[in-house]
C-alpha cells in the first residue's frame, strides 16, 4: 500500500494529486459475513444499487468512477452548477440493475484491461471503494491499482458489532448496559433484566452482530412483543452457525451522532466529520451539518475517533471509518454504538462545505412511492413551481443529489413505483431550512 | 378451511386487515395493494411456516417470487407434496 497516499489531504488541500478510482459497493457487507437479509424485495434493490451515484460528490476531475448506468445528463449538468467536478464515468458494458458492481467489474474484460492501461501509464492510481471485501481485492490484483483500504478480513472484524463493544470496553469508554447472549432464553433473560432492574428501559434492542442498514435488528418494544420477537429472531438464526446476540436497553436519546474517521497508511487519524444524524427507530432518514450540539462535546467526538482510529490502526485497519454514537437524555455520550469499517452514506456529503461555505445544510432521505413514474427533471421542476429548487448562484434551496434512485420507470416485473429521494437543504439560516423541509415533504406526498 | 383460505386469513391476521379486504384484490394482483412489504412478510412467512410445517429456505425469500395468492399457494401445494 502507498504510505503517502492520504484521502482526506487528496480531497481537500492536495485536489490535483494522483488518480483515484471510485467505486460504490454498496451492499459489500453480505461477503464479509452471513446476514440475515430477510425477505428481499427486488424493487428495492434497485434504487440501492443506483446510490452508488452519491460517490459523485466526492469526486475530483481527473478520477474516474465506475457506475452501474450513466447518470442523467441533467442530473450531471446540475452537479457541475454547483460546482461538484466531473469525473471520468467508466461503466461496465454488460450491466443490470441488481448485480453487485464489483461482480460486474470482475464479469467485463474490457473494462479491466482500461484499468490496467490506466494503472500502468499512471503512477498515483489510487483503487478507492466503498468497502473493501475478496471481489475489490481481485480487481485490484487483476488490474494492479493500488487499492487502499484494509484486506477483507480486518473489514469483516471491524464491522462486528460483538467486536465494536470489546473496543469501547477496553478503550474505557461508556458502553450500553447489555451483554452478549447465545441463546433465545439467554436473551429472554436480558429482556427482563434491563426492563425491570435500573434505569428500566422500555425497550430492548437485539442485534446480530454483523446485521447492516437496519437489517439484523430487532427493537422489542413492549412485553406483549417479546415472545413474537424472539420467535423471528430465532427463524433467522437457523443456518448462522454459531447464534451471538448483542442484547442492550434502548436509550431515550438527545442526539444520534455519526462521525467519520480516516486512517491513513501510515497511520495518521483524522475525524473529518461529526454529524447529527436524524434516524427512524434504527434507519438512517437524514443529518444535519454542522451538528446542533456544544464546542466541547463536538471536541470531545475528536479524541473519541482520534483514540479509536489509533486502536483500529494496531489491529490492522486502515481506511474511512463511520462510528455511531448516541447522547442520552442524561447528557451520557455513549461514543460507540456501532463502527462501520467502510464508507457510510454519510462519508459521501461530508466534503460539501467546500461547494458551501459555511450553509448549514438538512439531508433528507425519502423512500419514495409516486403514482407515476418520476424522473430527476420532473422532480426539479416541481420543486421549482413550490419556489424550493436550490438556485446554484447562491446555493439556497433544496438540491436533489442522486437522479439513479429515482422511481424514473417501472421495472421489469414489477407492478409499482418506488425509489429513493436524497436531498440537501441549504441556506444560512435554520428556520428557513425547517420551511424548505417542510414544503418538500408536502412535495414528495403529493406523488402519491 | 382450504389452502388458500389458510393463507388468506394469516395475510390478513398479520397485516390486522378485514378479512373482506383480500377479497377485493385477484389471486394474482401483488400483495402489495393490501400493504404487504419486505418487512411484514418476514411475519407472513414465519406463521405460513408454522400453519402448514414447511420451511422456506433463505434463498426462496425473494418478495417477486411469493407476493401473489396464487404465487403463495403453488409454492406451498409443492413443498407439502414433496
Amino acid at each position: 500500500m502507498d504510505k503517502d497516499f492520504n484521502l482526506i489531504r487528496y480531497l481537500t488541500e492536495e485536489k490535483d494529486k494522483g488518480i483515484i478510482i471510485w467505486l460504490c459497493n454498496i451492499g459489500a457487507e453480505k461477503y464479509w459475513n452471513r446476514v440475515s437479509a430477510g425477505v428481499i424485495d427486488r424493487n428495492e434493490d434497485i434504487p440501492v444499487n443506483r446510490i452508488e451515484e452519491m460517490n459523485l460528490l466526492i469526486c475530483r476531475e481527473q478520477d474516474i468512477v465506475i457506475l452501474r448506468e450513466m447518470p442523467d445528463a441533467e442530473y450531471l449538468n446540475n452537479l457541475k452548477s454547483m460546482g461538484f467536478s466531473i469525473p471520468t464515468v467508466m461503466t461496465p458494458e454488460e450491466t443490470d440493475l441488481f448485480t453487485p458492481i464489483s461482480e460486474l467489474v470482475l464479469k467485463d474484460e474490457k473494462l479491466l484491461q482500461k484499468l490496467k492501461d490506466i494503472a500502468e501509464k499512471n503512477e498515483n492510481v489510487y483503487f478507492v471503494p466503498y468497502a473493501v471485501t475478496y471481489l475489490e481485492e481481485s480487481i485490484a490484483e487483476i488490474t494492479g491499482m493500488k487499492l487502499m483500504g484494509a484486506p477483507s478480513s480486518v473489514n469483516a472484524r471491524v464491522n462486528d458489532k460483538i467486536y465494536n463493544r470489546e473496543i469501547s470496553e477496553i478503550l474505557g469508554f461508556n458502553v450500553c448496559k447489555g451483554k452478549i447472549c447465545h441463546t433465545i432464553d439467554e436473551i429472554r433473560q436480558q429482556y427482563e433484566e434491563l426492563t425491570s432492574s435500573e434505569p428500566y428501559f422500555q425497550k430492548v434492542i437485539v442485534k446480530e452482530p454483523n446485521g447492516a442498514s437496519g437489517k439484523g435488528l430487532y427493537i422489542i418494544d413492549s412485553r406483549d412483543k417479546l415472545e413474537s420477537s424472539l420467535r423471528l429472531i430465532a427463524r433467522f438464526a437457523r443456518g448462522r452457525g454459531e447464534a451471538k446476540w448483542l442484547v442492550e436497553g434502548w436509550y431515550n436519546k438527545k442526539f444520534d451522532i455519526n462521525y467519520q474517521i480516516y486512517i491513513s497508511p501510515k497511520g495518521e487519524v483524522e475525524v473529518f466529520s461529526v454529524k447529527q444524524q436524524l434516524l427512524r427507530d434504527t434507519v438512517y432518514i437524514g443529518s444535519v451539518l454542522p451538528p446542533r450540539i456544544s464546542g466541547d462535546i463536538f471536541e470531545a467526538y475528536k479524541e473519541y475517533g482520534i483514540t479509536i482510529g489509533k486502536y483500529l490502526y494496531e489491529t490492522g485497519y486502515t481506511g474511512v471509518a463511520g462510528i455511531d454514537s448516541i447522547i442520552t437524555e442524561q447528557d451520557e455520550i455513549i461514543p460507540v454504538v456501532e463502527i462501520n469499517g467502510r464508507f457510510t452514506l454519510s462519508t459521501y456529503i461530508s466534503f460539501i462545505d467546500q461547494k458551501l461555505k459555511d450553509k448549514k445544510v438538512l439531508s433528507r432521505y425519502f423512500r419514495f412511492m409516486p403514482d407515476k413514474a418520476v424522473g430527476y427533471g420532473e422532480l426539479l421542476k416541481v420543486l421549482e413551481q413550490q419556489s424550493i429548487l436550490i438556485s446554484p448562484e447562491n446555493k439556497e434551496g433544496v438540491f436533489i443529489y442522486t437522479a439513479g434512485t429515482l422511481p424514473y420507470k417501472l421495472h421489469e416485473g414489477s407492478d409499482y413505483f418506488v425509489g429513493r429521494v436524497f436531498a440537501l437543504i441549504i441556506s444560512e439560516d435554520w428556520s428557513k431550512i425547517e420551511e424548505y423541509n417542510s414544503k418538500l415533504e408536502n412535495v414528495i406526498s403529493s406523488f402519491s | 378451511m382450504e389452502l388458500v383460505e389458510r393463507i388468506e386469513k394469516i395475510i390478513t391476521d398479520v397485516l390486522k386487515i378485514e378479512p373482506g379486504t383480500i377479497k377485493e384484490i385477484s389471486r394474482d394482483d401483488t400483495l402489495n395493494r393490501i400493504g404487504v412489504d419486505s418487512v411484514n412478510f418476514i411475519e407472513i412467512v414465519i406463521s405460513l411456516e408454522d400453519e402448514f410445517n414447511i420451511t422456506f429456505e433463505d434463498e426462496e425469500l425473494l418478495l417477486q417470487n411469493l407476493n401473489t395468492i396464487n404465487k403463495l399457494k403453488n409454492v406451498i401445494t409443492q413443498k407439502l407434496e414433496s
